[in-house]
């Protein structure tokens, strides 16, 4: 063997030895995780990016009782005009669809039933581009109450809470936009224990209608605990759900739009302890698997912010309810809680809604709020349909960072978005919450909430009809969370 | 000047004896070039002068001067050839007296030989007479004492093939011919028969100028009391192609020109029917190349005619004996049959040299079998696609009677319009006409095309990595080769993932290496063009259906040059194989125009490697080097394949090192890329996998000829101790590396699936009432059926019409607008941008939303790839799509808020065409009146049309038009890139698209350019050459200068 020789085979045999090591430390990720970094949000949200269309899924309005008013509100906080289409979806009727044109810097309400006579009409507002906020808003003779609208549909829902008793009514209402027949499978948990209705197996939706079910006709009635999920085997859809309380402590109405998903974080800005309110943490945990969580009190003052972390077990396919008032050591007032799973093993989370019982006198308020899921938090919040002006309680913001923040409340109207006067560069301390008071008199417009750290922001809202207590529901986070200076 | 013979030596005895002229061709001869002078120094015959003509290059006549000093010596320009050399001795040599001896440069007479060969010439009076010629180095075996020849031109030589001497060949006696390293013959005689024949160079002219002395009524003798050496050297000596080849076109010119008129009918008969059997004969026991030079050259008489009679009639005037007595002369029977018998009987006896031949004849008989065991192997492993066919899998699409008949094919190129995808204006590729070629190759029996050539894939790359070495490589050594080659599961996982780019590589790379290596000799003229049209029609060929061969082959080059760096190859045969890939390639791109214009984009490195399968996922060393990527259960047992080549390099000497060099890093450097690549290190576009990994297999296969060479015949080099014991282990462990391959034959498919994904989509309605439409298939991109085009690195996606994918659809279409909105549609999907992406494709007739997950290739049920992260979801949440077919293997979402591909569009409908954006479509439900039929490539069936607008789903262009009782409608852009017609009259319309007149310049100057590569690589005009090569012209002496003197 020659030197040329010699020097080759060790060359060759040096780079095979090289590519061993190299192939070892492949930097090459493979198909799927690539998409990974985009986690979807499990609650509704106003796009960042620049969208071709942007799609509103509106959970339903009641549409058979004369005496409920219900509309749809688009809100076009740009410089420029927007069109949308609405189409409304409803029981064994044709889709029907208008067109609709939101001026700059306006806000338009359309009829959410459009005529249609059906248990429930849900709505699918489509609008172009990224630009346009919607809500729905009911006006119930027990309550009035805004209901968020879904981006886009799913395969799945999960509602924590849910109530019959005192013969309270909760309809679940199911939502299939496609032009396919969607097939669920609906399941419930009460106190006692976890049921699969057979008729809820394969249960189909037709495309384009609306189907609403009544809980207690499922064999749910008068259970103070219901939680329900639906999971389609086929298709997709949008779920509601519609809850008149009528006693046993709870009154009034409410229409929630469900969680499309399970999450390990749920954040409520307003925890109160208010002397004649009584407040619950309902969670429920769908998944086969006991979940250890934590509930964290935040209010911004070592009071709170020194309690030692709750921690409860949700055990798998069960409902959880904890009653903050039973938490010793927890101050009076509002603050912000969040709830967290403490195991991280498979990624799995649960569903966490929040039930205020607001008492005056004799009279009680129930409010029902499912939480910002984990990545909800936004630095810019809108609030399509706006506040409930002249309460001192109309937004509370929840900042969960350990950076204390500042926040600006605006109003959208003809100059365009305006911060109100006094309501500019609020302190919102580290971990803890403010509740802002809009004052009274201003139009009802939208309102978009900026902030220099990201926070969760909450609105409750005026009731109505001189009713007690407050609505809740939460503002619309902007996502990706835009960086707004100081 | 005029030599003449009485002048040479003024002793009395040159007074009585004839003058005797030894003239001898001289040419590159070596150092045993001394004795040959020294013996024609040394003869004792008194008159004896010698003449020496020496081809140029050949710096010999100093040394003739030493030991000839009055030697005459006449140097030609190249090399004329023996017989026509020795012509000129008639020329140059004076009176009609005397005689000439005429010999070979490697023949060293015994002292009396000549005058022993004068006597006898006088004796006997013969008119040529011949030595006993004995073995070079061996005296004492006789290498010839004459031969006989049959009827058809057969020789059989006297003496056996390593004879004894033993005195037993001692007595004087008339034979049929001598051979022509020595041969004394009369001068007149000589110059009345024309000396040797004009046309015959080299090899054979000894036969035809005994012949032609018999037919003279001059004897021919041999005198065995005469004696000369014989070195036989002179193939080492030749650039001639083939001696066989020769031998055998000068055998069968010879009796068709000396043969008696009236036998030369049945002669001819003899002869076709003798070569019809030896090449039967030989399929079973081996010879079968030389049957077919000898059929070859029997078929070639029809050529030859005009020369033969040409010839005939020069040797009419001294054909003084009858027919008849010659046959008398000749052996009775077949020469060839009593050789063979005679060689069978010497297997017998005990001489030992015969032994060792016979060993010989055994690895021989062996090599047979080992390549007919290969050939049988593949072919049973095959089994199953012969029976049945190729299962539509990968890009194994079927050939179509409606789609790819021959008419239809051509009739597509010659249109102008490319159908694929959504069809555009411009040229087919050039792969849609040699597929027509093929078509009628077969008579139209295209599942018999597609099936034979996916198995004569794998044949035509055995069989060229067969042919590579040869001249270099034994027989063994190249069977070996050819059976590693064999062994790599590479084209059996292609058969398996229906990659036949990767079987067209792996058939056709072997025979562009055996270009390099014919390259690296530096052949001139028509030898060059030849090689050089092989380079551009293999490269040509290959690219219309595989274009990143072109990358591959060019890779393949630079590696080439640099292991002949290394190895300090001539820097000529570096800048030749250059050269070829340079012609190649480029040659290849103008034979495609105009279909190669596509390929003047932007992107042009992504369009000429295409579909990239397995791009985004790590296949891994390991999978790599096994060659099946990971798929075959013992595939890690491949490795052993690569022990040769390592091996190679260390055993190896002399020539072996530069065939050592090529294989070692043909398999490393292409190795080392490819890893690096999966692995992240670097980011190239390289060419799919599977393609370079076929330059992998023939390194190893060259490897493992290299290490059989050196082990087992290359005498003078073979190692010894620990090299051959490492050599040994080394092709055992190849051997061990066979066995997956091996075990792929029990398959009988080679792995194909009974089930694929094109099966599963036949149930897509094909030509629907409501409407011709289009599919999209999205997915990843192993997984599509055709080649698809990238939204990002884990989805691509394709399009096509309604109706089974065919072959048709293999070539990915130009991009268009179209293409371009459904990428901005399904990035809408993918980014959740917008729920209604089914208005958005609507216009574009995409009906179906396919979803391939399992396509019985790449992805198969055992081992499925998934569909990419959230593709499903997102597509379910589309409002418009619904979903029709929901497998683990496959989804199918309905668009249904579609319009047919061609038909009448309502008036809201015709009014949103004429904008174009997002933002219209989105907002918009589209509305088809009533669908049209689409007919052939992009026309339509004639149908009765109100006064309204036809929106057709093509991409737009000048030469659409609808015509109308006679009025053709121009197109208009629709919806920023489709076609929309506005009529403005009632009547029966038709769709139809001009073809510009430049189309069809373009393609007759293809099909020019197609002829003269074809016409340069068969070389058509060697007929000419041929007939030509028989007059030959003057040949040019150059006088000694007195300075030489």
């Amino acid at each position: 063997m020659t030197l040329r020789q010699l020097i080759l085979l060790a060359a060759s045999v040096s780079a095979v030895l090289a590519l061993i090591f190299v192939d070892g430390r492949s930097t090459v990720e493979p198909i799927g995780e690539v998409e990974e970094t985009t986690q979807e949000v499990a609650m509704p949200s106003v796009s960042s990016a620049d969208m071709l269309a942007t799609s509103w899924f509106c959970p339903g309005v009641p549409g058979n009782d004369d005496g409920i008013n219900s509309a749809i509100a688009i809100a076009n906080p740009s410089d420029a005009e927007i069109s949308a289409t609405v189409t409304l979806l409803s029981s064994g009727q044709a889709p029907v669809s208008s067109s609709v044109s939101v001026p700059a810097r306006s806000k338009t309400f359309v009829d959410a039933r459009g005529g249609i006579s059906s248990t429930f009409v849900s709505a699918l507002v489509e609008i172009l581009g990224s630009v346009g906020t919607v809500e729905q808003l009911i006006g119930h003779p027990a309550g009035s109450v805004v209901t968020l609208c879904a981006n886009r549909p799913s395969a799945e829902w999960y509602f924590a809470d849910g109530f019959t008793g005192a013969d309270s009514i909760e309809q679940i209402v199911l939502t299939n936009p496609f032009s396919d027949a969607t097939v669920v499978d609906i399941s419930f948990v009460t106190s006692e224990t976890e049921r699969t209705p057979a008729n809820l197996q394969g249960f189909v939706i037709p495309p384009q209608s609306v189907i609403t079910l009544s809980m207690d006709e499922q064999g749910a009635r008068n259970e103070p605990v219901l939680a329900v999920s639906v999971r389609a085997s086929s298709g997709m859809l949008i779920a509601g759900r519609s809850q008149h309380y009528l006693g046993q402590g709870r009154l009034g109405y409410s229409m929630s739009l469900g969680a499309s998903a399970l999450s390990t974080q749920w954040s409520f800005p307003d925890g109160e302890k208010i002397e004649g309110n009584s407040e619950q943490l309902v969670i429920y945990n769908p998944t086969k698997i006991d979940r250890s969580l934590s509930v964290v009190f935040v209010n911004g003052s070592d009071s709170a912010n020194s309690l030692e972390p709750a921690v409860v077990t949700a055990p798998a396919g069960r409902v959880t309810v904890l009653n903050t008032a039973n938490i010793p050591g927890l101050p009076s007032g509002y603050y912000g809680i969040v709830i967290s799973t403490n195991d991280l093993v498979d990624g799995g989370g649960v569903v966490v809604e929040q039930v205020v019982n607001r008492r005056v006198g004799n009279s009680v308020g129930t409010s029902v709020l499912l939480g910002a899921p984990t990545g909800a938090a936004s630095t810019v919040w809108s609030a399509p349909s706006g506040v409930s002006a002249g309460l001192v309680d109309s937004l509370i913001v929840l900042n969960a960072t350990p950076v204390e923040g500042f926040v600006t409340v605006s109003q959208v109207g003809p100059a365009g978005t305006v911060a109100l006067s006094g309501l500019e560069s609020i302190p919102v301390p580290a971990s803890g919450v403010v509740v802002v008071a809009v004052p009274a008199g201003l139009p009802q417009s939208e309102i978009v909430i900026q902030s220099t750290v990201q926070v969760v922001v909450q609105r409750l809202l005026s009731r109505g009809n001189d009713l007690v207590g407050r609505a809740a529901v939460l503002a619309l986070p902007h996502l990706p969370s835009p960086d707004v200076g100081k | 000047m005029a030599i003449n013979p009485t002048d040479s030596r003024g002793s009395a005895a040159t007074q009585v004896a004839p003058p005797v002229v030894a003239a001898v061709v001289v040419h590159e001869p070596g150092a045993w070039f001394a004795e040959t002078l020294q013996a024609l120094a040394q003869q004792d015959y008194p008159n004896l002068q010698t003449l020496f003509f020496v081809t140029s290059g050949s710096e010999v006549t100093a040394e003739i001067r030493q030991h000839l000093p009055d030697a005459i010596v006449r140097t030609v320009d190249g090399n004329p050839g023996y017989g026509p050399l020795m012509n000129e001795i008639g020329r140059l040599v004076e009176g009609d007296g005397g005689f000439f001896c005429l010999l070979h440069d490697d023949v060293a007479l015994e002292p009396d030989a000549v005058s022993r060969l004068m006597e006898e010439m006088f004796r006997s009076n013969a008119g040529i007479v011949g030595p006993k010629l004995v073995m070079w180095d061996d005296p004492t075996i006789v290498q010839s004492v004459g031969f006989g020849v049959d009827r058809i031109g057969e020789v059989s030589s006297i003496a056996d093939v390593g004879e004894k001497d033993q005195e037993q060949h001692d007595a004087v006696r008339d034979v049929f011919a001598l051979h022509s390293a020595c041969l004394l013959v009369r001068a007149d005689l000589f110059r009345e028969i024309g000396g040797f024949a004009p046309d015959i160079r080299f090899f054979g002219e000894d036969i035809d100028l005994c012949w032609r002395v018999h037919l003279s009524g001059a004897r021919v003798v041999i005198v065995p009391a005469a004696k000369a050496r014989h070195l036989n050297s002179f193939d080492s000596r030749t650039n001639e192609p083939s001696r066989a080849a020769l031998e055998a076109r000068h055998r069968v010119r010879t009796i068709a020109t000396l043969s008696g008129r009236f036998q030369l009918p049945f002669v001819l008969v003899q002869l076709l029917l003798a070569t019809l059997i030896q090449t039967v004969v030989s399929i079973f026991g081996g010879g079968l190349r030389n049957a077919l030079i000898s059929m070859r050259a029997a078929l070639a008489v029809v050529v030859d005619v005009p020369y033969i009679i040409r010839r005939r009639a020069q040797v009419r005037p001294y054909r003084r004996i009858a027919p008849r007595e010659i046959h008398e002369l000749q052996i009775r029977g077949s020469a060839r049959l009593a050789s063979f018998i005679r060689k069978r009987r010497m297997r017998f006896t005990q001489n030992p040299l015969a032994l060792e031949r016979d060993g010989e004849t055994s690895n021989t008989k062996g090599v047979v079998v080992g390549i007919l065991a290969t050939v049988a192997l593949i072919i049973l492993g095959s089994r199953g696609l012969i029976a049945s066919g190729v299962a539509p899998v990968g890009e194994f699409l079927p050939l179509r009677g409606a789609t790819e008949s021959p008419s239809a094919l051509l009739s597509s190129y010659l249109s102008g319009w490319w159908q694929a995808g959504f069809g555009h204006a411009g040229a087919n590729p050039t792969g849609v006409a040699l597929l027509a070629l093929a078509g009628i190759g077969f008579l139209g029996r295209l599942g018999a095309l597609q099936t034979y050539s996916v198995i004569g894939a794998l044949l035509m790359g055995c069989w060229g990595m067969w042919s590579i070495a040869k001249g270099f490589f034994t027989v063994r050594a190249r069977a070996i080769g050819m059976a590693t080659y064999a062994a790599a599961p590479l084209p059996y996982v292609s058969i398996e993932g229906g990659r036949w780019g990767v079987l067209l590589c792996y058939a056709a790379l072997p025979w562009m290496i055996r270009m390099f290596v014919k390259v690296g000799a530096r052949p001139s003229g028509a030898a060059l063009t030849k090689l050089l049209a092989g380079a551009v029609l293999l490269t040509a060929v290959v690219t219309s259906f595989t274009p990143a061969f072109a990358l591959v082959i060019i890779w393949l080059g630079v590696v080439w040059v640099i292991s002949d760096a290394i190895s300090r190859v001539a820097a000529s045969s570096a800048i030749g194989v250059l050269r070829l890939v340079l012609v190649g390639v480029i040659g290849a791109f103008v034979l495609h125009s105009p279909w190669s214009g596509e390929f003047f984009v932007a992107d042009w490195l992504n369009k000429v490697i295409g579909r990239h399968p397995g791009a985004a996922e790590q296949v891994g060393m390991l999978n790599l080097s096994r060659l099946d990527g990971g798929l075959w259960a013992i595939g890690t047992l491949a490795l052993g394949l690569y022990a040769p080549t390592f091996i190679s390099i260390v055993v190896a000497r002399a020539q072996m090192v530069v065939w050592s060099t090529r294989a070692l890093l043909m398999v490393v450097l292409t190795g080392a890329v490819l890893i690096l690549d999966d692995s992240g290190t670097i980011n190239l576009s390289l060419p799919e996998t599977g393609l370079m990994l076929s330059i992998v297999a023939c390194g190893l296969a060259l490897g493992a000829a290299t290490l059989a060479n050196i082990m087992f015949d290359e005498t003078t080099i073979r190692p010894n101790g620990l090299w051959k014991s490492l050599g040994a282990l080394s092709l055992v462990a190849a051997s061990v590396g066979m066995v997956p391959a091996i075990t792929g034959v029990v398959d009988g498919r080679w792995g194909q699936p009974e089930t694929t994904l094109a099966q599963l989509l036949t149930q897509l309605p094909t030509n629907p009432a409501s409407g011709d439409y289009n599919v999209v298939f999205v997915g990843r991109s192993e997984v599509l059926p055709m080649a698809g085009k990238t939204i990002n690195d884990a989805i691509a996606f394709a399009v096509s019409d309604d109706g089974e994918l065919t072959l048709r659809d293999h070539w990915m279409p130009i991009s268009s607008s179209l293409d371009d909105s459904v990428g901005s549609a399904f990035n809408a999907v993918i980014s959740d941008q917008t729920v209604r992406a089914g208005r958005l494709l609507a216009p574009l007739a995409i009906r179906y939303i396919v979803v391939p997950i399992v396509d019985g290739g790449a992805s198969t049920v055992e081992r499925p790839l998934p569909a990419p992260d959230g593709l499903l979801a997102s597509l379910s949440a589309q409002l418009d799509f619904r979903r029709v077919y929901t497998a683990n293997d496959l989804v199918i979402f309905e668009n249904v808020a579609y319009i047919p591909s061609l038909a009448v569009v309502d008036e809201n409908t015709s009014l949103v065409s004429q904008q174009a954006g997002s933002e219209v479509l989105l907002s918009s439900q589209l509305t088809s009146v009533s669908p049209l039929a689409r007919s052939g490539d992009v026309e339509s069936v004639p149908s009765l049309i109100g006064v309204g607008t036809v929106h057709a789903a093509v991409p737009f262009d000048d030469g659409l038009a609808l015509d109308i009782q006679g009025v053709k409608v121009k197109a208009r852009v629709a919806f920023g890139g489709t076609s929309a017609f506005d009529l403005p009259i009632e009547g029966v319309a038709r769709l139809t698209f001009d073809t510009p007149f430049l189309h069809f310049v373009l393609v007759a100057f293809q099909a020019l350019l197609w002829a003269v590569v074809v016409i340069a690589l068969f070389d058509l005009g060697r007929f000419k050459r041929r007939i030509a090569s028989t007059r030959l012209g003057e040949i040019v002496f150059h006088e000694e200068t007195e300075e030489q003197k």
